[in-house]
Parts: C-alpha cells; sequence; structure tokens
C-alpha cells in the first residue's frame, strides 16, 4: 500500500549555509490511509517544523531542507514547485492548529473563511455555492444555527467553537491527510474532549489518515494506532501507540511515561527527567538524549544511536535496545542514577 | 456558613498542626466593573468570585481547579491582597484581612506570597539572580549580613547552581526561571504561597522536577500553599484537599482522595472523564463529553451556574441556586441531586 | 454602532470645538496691537477708534465678549474682515474649496501610491525597493513642505519650464502642490504600511491561510492588506495636524488661493477676525476628520464595534 505521507531522512535547517542550526535532523515516519498516527514530544523537539516544512509552510530563507524526501501519495513534496504544493495543501491535505485564538483572519466573516477553502480549489463553484457548503460543514462539526453564525465573525466564538471552525475549513474538501498540530492544548479539557470526538468523527467521515501532534501521552493514547517519539529534531522511537506506552524500549521514552501525572499515579510515582531538552544552539554529541539518559554508556556521547527496526513493527534509536524473541529489550551494565 | 464548622467534628483523626487552618476564606466575593461610564454606576459586573469559602490546612496543599474564566486566579489575587475582596472574609493568623489597608498590607505580603504562570513576565529581566532574590529582602528589611548566606540557602533549595547568581533571567530555561520565582517567594519565609499555574507552561519532564521540588519544600519547611491548576492529573498527585470552581462558585470541594475517588458533582466527574487516560483498556467506562462552552461570567445562568451543561439538570435547578453542603469527611457539595 | 456611542462622539467633538473657540478668542486677544486701530487706520482720530471699539464690542467684559463671539459664529456671523471689509464667513467659503479639492486629492495619492509601496516592500524586505523606500522615506519626511514645494518650483517652473509655479488655473497647476503636499504622508503611509504588513504576515491566520492553498496574491491582499490597513489609518488620523500644517505651508509657497493663504495674509496683515474665522475652520476639520477615522474603524474592524 502506499503510504499517505511518507517522510524519508528530512533534514530542516534554519539560518544561512555554513551556520546553520538543525532543527529537524534526519526525521523518518509514514501514516497509511485511514491510520491515525500521533507524534509526542516535548516543546522544541521539532515536530511542528517536520510537518510545516513537508507541506511547504515555513518561511524560506530562513528554512530549509537540506535532506530527505516527503512524499504524499507517491509524489514528492520537497521537490516539487510551490504552486503544485498550493494545490495540494488544503484540498488533498487540511490543517488545524495549535492556536484557535490566533488562527483565524479577524475581520474575515467565519463562512467566508470557510467558503475560501473551497473556492481557491475550484474556480467553478462560486461564493454562493461555497458559502452553503460551509454552512453543512459548520454542522459537520456541530456548530449550532450555523447559517447565523456564518455571517459571524471569529472574536465573536470562544476557543473551542473557533478550533471547531479551523477543522471545518481543514476537511472542507475532503482531504486525504490530516494534520493536527496539538489541536487542544490550548483548550480546557472539557472542551478538548469534544474537539477530539469532532475530529475522530471529522476523520471517519472522509476518511483521512491523520497526523496528531501532542506533547500529552494520554491524547495520543486516546486517538492514535500509531506513535512515533520525537526529542531534540530527532526520532527515538515509533510503533504500535498501545506496545509502545506498555512497554517502552527507548530510554526516553520511559522516562517520558515515567515523569507524566496520570489520574492513577501518585507523586511517588512521578519521575522526573533530570535537566532539560537541549537547545538547538547547543546539541549534545553523540545521542541527543545522553546529558539526561539514566543509562548513558561512554559510546553514547561520541556515537550517533542508528534509527532502526526492532522486530516487526518497532523502530528505536537507542545503542542499547536488542531485538528479542519477544520483541525488543534495553541491555546496558547498568543504571546510573541521576 | 455556620453548618461547616459543626459538621467538622466528626473528621478523621488528623495531627492538631494539620487540623489547624493557617488561612480561611468566608463567603469571598469579587466582582469586577465592566461598561465603565464616565459617570455613574457601571452598568455591568462580572462575578468573577462568588461567596467562595474554603479553608487552608497547616502543612497542607489546598488546590483551585476549575476551566478557563472560572475565578481561579481572581480568587488567588484576592486572598494575596493584590485584589481587594468585594466582600467575604480572608482570615490570617487570627485577623480578617479582607479590607486592611495598605499599610497594614506589609505585614500580610511577608507571610503570603505568590507565583504566577508566567515567569517571563515576572521576573525582572534587568536583574540578575542576585538583585530578584535580595529585593525581598531588602523590602523587608532583612539585616544586610544575612542577605549572603540566604541567596545561597535558597538556591540550593530550588536546585540551581551557586554559580548562577550573577545571570540574567533570559540565560535560563522555562523550568529555571519557574525555580528563580519560587525562590523569590521563599525568601522571606512566608507562611503561605499561592502558586498560579506553576507549571503549566512547562515541559512534562520539567513539570515533574517542580512538583517533586514543592512537594520537598513543603516538607521540608512546613509551608502551605494553594496550588492553582487546570490539569486534574497534576493537582491529585500533589493536592490534601481541592475546591472546584465554576463560573465563580464552588461546586464541590474536600480532601483530595474523597474528592477524586468518589466525585459528588456532575461537574466534578465530567472534569474527571475528560482527562484522557494513557492506558485505553481502563478507561472503557464510560466518558461524558459535556456540551457547550463556559457560558459568559457578565450573565451567568439563574439557579445552579452549571445548569446549561449539566446532564441532570431538573427544573429546580433553574430557579434555586443550589447550597454547598458537607458530610463528615468535609466533602461539600454544591449540586441538588449530587451522587 | 449604537447610536449612544455616536452621541458621546459628537459631544466629544463639541466640547473640544468649544475649548478652541475659547483658545482663539483669548489668543488674539492676548496678541501685542488693538484691533480697533487696525481697523480704523494710522490717521483715524481717537474718536473714531473709540466708535470701532465700542461696535466691536471690544469695551464690554472678556466673558461677555466671548459669548458674543461664540453666539455670532455659531449663526455663521465670524465679524468682517478689517482689511476687506468683507465678511469673514464670505471670505472664508470663497476660499475653502480650493483648500479641501487640494487635500482631499494629495491624500488620496498620498494613500494610494504609500500603500502600494509599502506593500512592494513588504514582499520583498531587504530588496531594492525596500531600501529606495527607505531612503526616499527619510528624505521626504526631514524635507519641510515649503523646502520640497520650492525645490519643485525651481525644477519644474524655473529650470525646466514645464509646469506653472502658482495659481490653480489649468489642471497642470495641480501637480506641484499635490506632490509637495502628498510626499510627507506617502512616506509615512508606505513605511506604516510596510511595517504593519510584516508584523500581519506574521500572524497564525496567515500561515491558516497558506493551509488552504490560497495564492500568495489572495493572502497579501484578502487576509493581509485588510488587517494592516487599520493602523495606517489610525497614523493617518494621527497625523492630521501635521498635514494641515503642510497644507497652509504648500498653499502660501504655490500661491494656492486657499484658507491656508488666506490665514497667513490675515496674519501679515493683523486681521484678526479673519484669523479667528480660519483658526476655528481648521478646528473643525480636524475634529470632523478624526471623528471619520473613528468611524471608519468600525467600518473595517469587525472586532471594534461600540
Ligand atoms: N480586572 C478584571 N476586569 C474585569 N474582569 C476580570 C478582571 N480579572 C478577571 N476578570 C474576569 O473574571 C473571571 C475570572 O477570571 P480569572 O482570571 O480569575 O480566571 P481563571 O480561572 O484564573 O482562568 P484561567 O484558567 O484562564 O487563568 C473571568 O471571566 C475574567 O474575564
Ligand atoms: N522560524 C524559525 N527560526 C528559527 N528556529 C525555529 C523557527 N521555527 C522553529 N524553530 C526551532 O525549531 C525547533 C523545533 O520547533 P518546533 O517544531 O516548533 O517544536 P515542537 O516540537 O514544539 O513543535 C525549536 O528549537 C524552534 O526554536
Ligand atoms: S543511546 Fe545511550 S544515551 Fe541514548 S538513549 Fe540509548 S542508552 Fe541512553
Ligand atoms: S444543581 Fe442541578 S444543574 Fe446544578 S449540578 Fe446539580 S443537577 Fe446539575
Ligand atoms: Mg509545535
Ligand atoms: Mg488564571
Amino acid at each position: 500500500m502506499v503510504p499517505t505521507l511518507s517522510i524519508k531522512d528530512l533534514t530542516v535547517s534554519f539560518g544561512k549555509p555554513g551556520r546553520e542550526l538543525l532543527a529537524v535532523n534526519g526525521v523518518t515516519y509514514d501514516v497509511q490511509p485511514g491510520e491515525t498516527l500521533g507524534v509526542v514530544g516535548e516543546s522544541g523537539s521539532g515536530k511542528s517544523v517536520t510537518l510545516l516544512a513537508a507541506l511547504g509552510l515555513l518561511p524560506s530563507p530562513p528554512a530549509r531542507i537540506s535532506r530527505g524526501s516527503v512524499e504524499f501519495q507517491g509524489r514528492d513534496l520537497a521537490r516539487m514547485d510551490a504552486k503544485k504544493v498550493r494545490q495540494i495543501r488544503g484540498k488533498d491535505v487540511g490543517f488545524i492548529f495549535q492556536e484557535p485564538l490566533t488562527s483565524l483572519n479577524p475581520v474575515m466573516t467565519i463562512g467566508d473563511q470557510i467558503a475560501e477553502a473551497i473556492v481557491v480549489h475550484d474556480q467553478n463553484i462560486g461564493w454562493q455555492k461555497a458559502r452553503a457548503r460551509a454552512v453543512e460543514l459548520m454542522s459537520l462539526v456541530g456548530m449550532p444555527d450555523p447559517e447565523r453564525l456564518a455571517k459571524q465573525y471569529p472574536h465573536e466564538f470562544s476557543g473551542g467553537m473557533r478550533q471547531r471552525i479551523v477543522i471545518a475549513i481543514a476537511i472542507a474538501n475532503n482531504p486525504k491527510l490530516l494534520i493536527a498540530d496539538e489541536p487542544t492544548t490550548a483548550l480546557d479539557v472539557t472542551v478538548q474532549a469534544q474537539i477530539l470526538d469532532v475530529i475522530r468523527e471529522a476523520q471517519e467521515k472522509t476518511g483521512a489518515a491523520t497526523i496528531l501532534v501532542s506533547h500529552d501521552l494520554g491524547v495520543i493514547a486516546q486517538m492514535a494506532s500509531k506513535i512515533v517519539v520525537m526529542y531534540a529534531g530527532r526520532v527515538m522511537e515509533a510503533g504500535d501507540a498501545e506496545d509502545v506506552l506498555e512497554n517502552p524500549l527507548h530510554p526516553y521514552t520511559a522516562a517520558l511515561i515515567e515523569c507524566a501525572p496520570t489520574m492513577e499515579s501518585e507523586l511517588k510515582d512521578i519521575h522526573p527527567i533530570p535537566g532539560q531538552s537541549p537547545s538547538l544552539m547547543e546539541m549534545p554529541s553523540g545521542c541527543p538524549f545522553h546529558p539526561r539518559c539514566r543509562y548513558r554508556q561512554d559510546v553514547c556521547a561520541s556515537r550517533v544511536p542508528a534509527y532502526r527496526a526492532i522486530g516487526s513493527d518497532r523502530h528505536v534509536a537507542c545503542h542499547f535496545v536488542e531485538e528479542t524473541a519477544e520483541g525488543g529489550r534495553l541491555v546496558v551494565p547498568a543504571a546510573i542514577d541521576a | 456558613m455556620n453548618h461547616i464548622s459543626s459538621q467538622e467534628k466528626g473528621f478523621r483523626v488528623v495531627t492538631d498542626e494539620e487540623m489547624r487552618e493557617v488561612l480561611r476564606v468566608e463567603g469571598l466575593t469579587k466582582h469586577f466593573a465592566i461598561d465603565k461610564r464616565l459617570f455613574g454606576q457601571p452598568r455591568k459586573w462580572v462575578q468573577a468570585v462568588d461567596n467562595v469559602t474554603f479553608g487552608v490546612r497547616g502543612r497542607g496543599t489546598l488546590a483551585i481547579v476549575g476551566e478557563s474564566g472560572s475565578g481561579k486566579t481572581t480568587v488567588g489575587r484576592t486572598i494575596a491582597r493584590l485584589l481587594k475582596p468585594s466582600s467575604g472574609r480572608i482570615l490570617f493568623d487570627g485577623n480578617d484581612i479582607a479590607q486592611i489597608d495598605e499599610r497594614s498590607l506589609r505585614g500580610v505580603r511577608k507571610e503570603i506570597q505568590m507565583v504566577f504562570q508566567n515567569p517571563n513576565a515576572s521576573l525582572n529581566p534587568r536583574m540578575t539572580v542576585r538583585q530578584l532574590l535580595c529585593e525581598p529582602l531588602i523590602v523587608h528589611q532583612w539585616p544586610k549580613e544575612e542577605h549572603r548566606p540566604r541567596i545561597e540557602e535558597l538556591l540550593e533549595t530550588v536546585g540551581l547552581p551557586h554559580s548562577y547568581v550573577d545571570r540574567y533571567p533570559h540565560e535560563f530555561s522555562g523550568g529555571q526561571r519557574q525555580r528563580i520565582a519560587i525562590a523569590r517567594a521563599l525568601a522571606i519565609r512566608p507562611k503561605v504561597i499561592i502558586f498560579d499555574e506553576p507549571v503549566s507552561a512547562l515541559d512534562v519532564s520539567v513539570q515533574a522536577q517542580i512538583i517533586q521540588l514543592l512537594d520537598r519544600i513543603q516538607a521540608d519547611t512546613g509551608l502551605a500553599s494553594i496550588f492553582i491548576s487546570h490539569d486534574l492529573s497534576v493537582v491529585r498527585a500533589i493536592s490534601d484537599d481541592v475546591v472546584v470552581l465554576y463560573l465563580g462558585k464552588v461546586m464541590e470541594a474536600g480532601p483530595s482522595r474523597e474528592l477524586f475517588g468518589s466525585p459528588r458533582h456532575p461537574y466534578t466527574q465530567a472534569l474527571i472523564s475528560a482527562v484522557p487516560k494513557m492506558h485505553k483498556r481502563k478507561s472503557q467506562d464510560a466518558r461524558i463529553v459535556l456540551k457547550g462552552d463556559l457560558p459568559s461570567p457578565a450573565n451567568p445562568p439563574s439557579g445552579c451556574r452549571f445548569r446549561t451543561r449539566c446532564w441532570k439538570a431538573q427544573d429546580i435547578c433553574a430557579t434555586k441556586a443550589p447550597e454547598l453542603e458537607g458530610d463528615a469527611k468535609r466533602h461539600f457539595v454544591a449540586c441538588h441531586f449530587p451522587n | 454602532m449604537s447610536g449612544s456611542y455616536l452621541v458621546q462622539r459628537l459631544t466629544g467633538a463639541l466640547i473640544t470645538l468649544l475649548g478652541v473657540s475659547i483658545f482663539v478668542f483669548l489668543m488674539v486677544k492676548a496678541l501685542p496691537g488693538d484691533p480697533a486701530r487696525v481697523i480704523a487706520g494710522v490717521d483715524a482720530t481717537v474718536e473714531e477708534v473709540a466708535r470701532i471699539r465700542e461696535e466691536l464690542k471690544l469695551d464690554q467684559g472678556l466673558f461677555q465678549q466671548f459669548t458674543t463671539f461664540l453666539g455670532d459664529a455659531l449663526t455663521g456671523n465670524l465679524g468682517t474682515s478689517a482689511k476687506s471689509g468683507n465678511p469673514v464667513a464670505a471670505e472664508i467659503a470663497a476660499r475653502l474649496p480650493a483648500t479641501v479639492q487640494l487635500a482631499v486629492l494629495a491624500i488620496g495619492v498620498a494613500t494610494f501610491i504609500g500603500v502600494l509601496f509599502g506593500l512592494f516592500a513588504a514582499l520583498r524586505p531587504n530588496s531594492l525597493v525596500d531600501y529606495s523606500l527607505s531612503a526616499f522615506t527619510i528624505g521626504a519626511s526631514s524635507m519641510p513642505a515649503f523646502w520640497l514645494g520650492l525645490l519643485l518650483i525651481i525644477v519644474f517652473a524655473v529650470q525646466f519650464q514645464v509646469l506653472p509655479a502658482s495659481g490653480k488655473d489649468t489642471w497642470t497647476s495641480w501637480i506641484l502642490p499635490t506632490a509637495t503636499l502628498a510626499a510627507f504622508s506617502v512616506a509615512l503611509i508606505a513605511r506604516v504600511t510596510r511595517a504593519a504588513m510584516l508584523e500581519i504576515l506574521r500572524q497564525d491566520y496567515i500561515r491558516t491561510a497558506r493551509a488552504k492553498g490560497a495564492s500568495e496574491r489572495r493572502v497579501f491582499i484578502r487576509h493581509g492588506l485588510r488587517n494592516a490597513l487599520l493602523p495606517v489609518i489610525t497614523v493617518i488620523g494621527l497625523q492630521l495636524g501635521q498635514l494641515i500644517g503642510g497644507a497652509v505651508l504648500t498653499e502660501v509657497v504655490f500661491s494656492w488661493p486657499g484658507i491656508g493663504r488666506l490665514l497667513v495674509e490675515a496674519i501679515f496683515a493683523r486681521d484678526f477676525p479673519v484669523i479667528q474665522g480660519v483658526i476655528l475652520v481648521y478646528a473643525m476639520m480636524i475634529v470632523l476628520l478624526n471623528l471619520l477615522v473613528d468611524l471608519s474603524y468600525t467600518l473595517l474592524d469587525p472586532r471594534i464595534s461600540y
């Protein structure tokens, strides 16, 4: 099966050649039709940059894809000209962003903003019809009284409602791929639950593959069937979501799960990871996680671990993860107590 | 709120110190005028906090939870007397500090400190760590020779190397800045610190560091704290008591274990159920998804404020506001049809 | 927009105008020179001067003089010119259209060119267009209107003799005054448009528009420009005073038959009633334009509703 989106060895840098900073370094993952892929990682780990760069949404300069490919249904977006990518954006790929309060144009009615998504990809439809379709989309994402609301402006809506509008824009053209970049991070839990439901329904109706970015493992566990764990611009671990969360192989994944408070954990079960994520300016040598890793060895500081397959369904970038009959396990001489 | 004290008698045995409340808030109310006119009375009021009552136990952490706009920050700022309450009592050390004047407030400021959500905004970017930590000592007239040892002690407490003392806030990460803000609040040894979303802006790994830090500080110093947060899993882990606010009113309050173990108010149940669980299998029990958004606090629903989103609402809920009533376990709930 | 907001704004405007009229009235009182003597002429007798003083009610109390002045002004009676003996209102009415026409034309031209310039500069920051814009901006805004006017006259009227230096007889005589008056505003508008546009292009909703697949032109015009116009209008509103000052100087330099030149002539002739009248009219224009700017916000920005 051809993956809906396949990112291979993607490397994105900022700044002038020679003095560039790598925000994303050799990222590889893909998402199949109808599947939901969850991308987790702390802030600055490159989750957004990967996807924005893939779809040509990063300002260039200063951003540049310096290596790798991004295939959408088999066609390489990284080498396609901007106009062609634009025809895919918004039509075959819908975006939902983190900031519902600022993602909508304040001086345009929401009906027009949804209709615009249709009009720019279909010159023949005309605004009249597009507006009617916008009203349908609004009721699809659960907005009451859409006829009337379509004529209102974004500031008249709450964060949750604005996120629904953004979702309506994203699914306006029945996309093949839905990218939701922390769609609920700015929202209250009760509203988050509503929005996740809307995304789930939208995905069911359109049959789109979905990439859901979040720093909340709970959200990923609820929504995704596959998971990608990113750290410092690299993928640390990827695999079936449930497996990875139950049985993490990579020390970072394990640490991330252990430090997140849940509705089951006690204070003593929360184990912080010492230190902090590195900045782009001072990226550690070797394994980027080594300054914070409990299992680090000398080799970790000098050699970057390869991102490799472990078993049939798992990928890990750690020197000390070994394939076993049951899948894989971490084999290190001893844990260092940080 | 007399029924509260009468209900307290049958409570489980805890140490005297724990039981004693360092701070008590009774009927706290704060209204903000909006739509001000040049002359005369304002036309509209936001009831940001309405008749809120709770007590903070010695050495304890009381958490205030609720959706955005529910009045958490306003409660915090009012207790720290950065805002003047519209009415109600704030009992601290046997005195009501709700309406006292600026001069008497000096003493209060020494005992009640506040740490804000955004450490970038609360730390002066042009001051070094040393200056930032010195400032409260100077303001509260600590003897000069004690400044240096106190600063060393504070840095030690919050886990920052002493070599950082001459750096500026922008040279630190979010987590480190929050440590500085905490050190600053601790500087003059207050009895109570109000933390307003101290970890919301931080990465989970760093958030966990700060949570553990706060717990350790409390164990070491006997500090009482008010912890404002919208994150229920964090609150569950660190709080002894919880107050659930909705549109400025207390919906439910009680010891953390009680409240999370057997939530009685429909709103609390919905909040807890909305937290995404890490393990799919265990969370198959029916999820409650509230419909709609928080109504405008300027125009709250009649009767029970939660009724527009409540799935248990009956006719009476629209006409009569439920009283906050407690049981023997100090578990209070304001609902006509609690669980 | 509620009616009460309009009422409130209009009340504010009236209070401002009242303030201006008090100021104008007192200013003339404080000026050296006796208006009665000026009107009577140098060789008038003491009796004649006294008679004129009485006629002008200069012998009454200050407050009474002011209420008379205000009452007259409200009924359109701004007194008579000391120099020509004509009613001031008539003199102003004759000159006002020329001023308004020139100002409207200049602002129109300035806005059009300025916004266009600013857009190009924002489209390609740090490009040649951008740099020439900054150079032009610095040049134009550091050059006083009369200086630029004189320069233009020297080049186009004296040196090449392609455009008339004064008057408003043919359409060609409009070019230099319009250019002079517009130059300052063009620079300002271009600069503000550029800054506003660059700021707007960083906004999240621009990214949303791009994510929809909208063309760059659509992103720029439909999503960028409309939002960028708000600060541009604010700045124009704030600069009205300077613009009017520039208009007065421009009229003098090009002998433009507007109220600006009327004012300067009146000042030289110590023609106090005319000075008062013109300043009042200018004040009214500024208040009115400010009102228009405020009201245009509500049209452009749905977030602002009164
Ligand atoms: N100075 C003020 N003037 C008018 N209204 C105010 C003011 N401060 C707060 N409010 C209103 O009071 C209500 C409660 O605000 P508050 O900041 O306490 O909420 P919160 O629970 O802390 O929310 P969040 O989770 O977003 O921080 C809100 O409706 C808010 O708009
Ligand atoms: N326009 C930019 N210029 C320079 N650095 C950037 C830019 N955008 C993002 N970055 C950097 O790229 C890294 C990855 O960012 P991002 O993908 O947004 O992280 P996240 O995982 O939180 O989505 C961060 O270190 C960020 O500072
Ligand atoms: S490679 Fe080394 S430092 Fe990196 S995660 Fe594995 S053990 Fe830890
Ligand atoms: S009082 Fe009524 S509306 Fe309010 S929470 Fe209870 S059942 Fe729901
Ligand atoms: Mg991001
Ligand atoms: Mg708050």
